[in-house]
């Protein structure tokens, strides 16, 4: 919950750049939690944690040991950082931008 | 560190305590506050026994950290929560420090285990607690949840902790979640920044076995809420197909709108994914 201010600008900083923060939720989906994610001004695209009946949950599929659980995955799809909490705004922000940098370039050549 | 250590006891337990895993703590632990007791309570603690004087502090700890939780809950502002977030955390520190004057004078005693726990989850006082665990306490059947605990964060404390008791604990169940926890210790050191592949490649290989060991040989052992075995396989999914320098895997699913989309949909684009909840 602490990270939303951080995220909300992270969007803002990255806007027109080849980026995307895509979140897994796990609250009950619902016109509450829309409700609630419009009062936080939370605007980025989240997956429903839970699948329905007989399906397993993406958490379960995943193994995620706690929340967040945080994956860094550069834009050729390789995971490069795994978190288990938050490694703080400032290490997100420099992983980030070295990744942008990264897909940048290879935009370029 | 000690922010792991603590969500980890939380999910344990199953408390609701879940804000610990907001904004882990990165600094270096503080010095802890001198060990000091008027003397009058030290007269007075001499003749309480081992079990009463370890409950003590456990009874002083567990009241502070309801106030402060409680404050937390009424805080105004994040500026005032991460103040409190700290004060949460820097009482570990305090408290091992009291817990540390108690397994100085009773190392052998089987009462100061929850002590010697308790010390764990405090950078200043891990290595004498793993010292006086080896010593005294091996097979202490207790030392498995112990050793979850520490598989959650990567600590030379730790490490040398789970492999005694991998390798010559005489209870199979504290045997079993030492190697799950190492399992699960060495490939999250496998993660970490400034590996090269060989490097990270021997890590998971040795988490590999230690896994492949607990599902072949301690499945049933009960490891937290979980079975040994369960739990063990969740993490070899993990190491084959979501460490650092894999593939990521395809997910599919309803947005919170409920129109499905798959992660691959944003291939092309460096992705920030976030498992997060409101709670």
């Amino acid at each position: 919950m602490a990270m939303f201010p951080h995220e909300r600008s992270l969007v803002k900083r990255t806007a027109g750049k080849p980026f995307a923060l895509i979140g897994v939720n796990g609250d009950q989906a619902g016109d509450e939690l829309n409700e609630k994610n419009k009062e936080a001004e939370i605007t980025w695209r989240s997956f429903q944690n839970a699948r329905g009946e007989g399906k397993k949950a993406i958490s379960d599929e995943w193994n995620v040991q706690g929340w967040p659980t945080l994956y860094l995955i550069d834009h050729k799809g390789t995971i490069r950082r795994k978190w288990l909490g938050s490694p703080g705004d400032e290490v997100i922000d420099k992983e980030i931008d070295g990744l942008l940098a990264e897909a940048e370039a290879d935009a370029g050549k | 560190m000690r922010w792991i250590t603590l969500s980890i006891c939380v999910l344990l337990a199953g408390a609701s305590l879940t804000w610990a895993f907001d904004e882990p703590k990165k600094k270096p632990a503080k010095e802890s506050p001198p060990a000091k007791e008027p003397s009058e309570e030290d007269t007075d603690q001499s003749e309480k026994s081992v079990a009463e004087q370890v409950k003590a502090v456990q009874t002083e700890m567990a009241q502070k950290q309801r106030e402060i939780v409680k404050k937390f809950q009424a805080a105004a502002d994040d500026a005032e929560r991460n103040k409190l977030r700290e004060e949460y955390y820097g009482l570990q520190s305090a408290f091992a420090a009291k817990y540390a004057v108690i397994v100085e004078k009773h190392p052998d005693d089987k009462a100061v285990f929850p002590a010697l726990q308790g010390m764990m989850s405090s950078p200043e006082h891990v290595a004498e607690a793993v010292d006086v665990l080896l010593k005294h306490h091996l097979d202490n059947a207790q030392l498995g949840l112990l050793c979850l605990q520490l598989g959650m964060q990567d600590t030379e404390g730790g490490e040398t902790l789970l492999r005694a008791v991998a390798e010559k604990s005489k209870s199979s169940d504290a045997k079993g979640m030492a190697l799950l926890a190492l399992g699960q210790m060495l490939f999250l050191r496998s993660n970490q920044e400034g590996l090269d592949d060989t490097q990270r490649d021997k890590l998971r290989e040795e988490a590999e076995e230690a896994l492949q060991t607990v599902v072949d040989k301690y499945a049933d052992v009960q490891a937290g809420r979980g079975k040994a075995g369960d739990t063990a396989s969740g993490v070899l999914f993990e190491v084959q197909h979501l460490a650092v320098g894999k593939e990521v895997p395809d997910l599919q699913g309803e947005d919170l709108e409920g129109t499905e989309f798959k992660l691959s949909d944003y291939r092309g684009k460096v992705v920030f994914l976030d498992f997060w909840a409101h709670w």
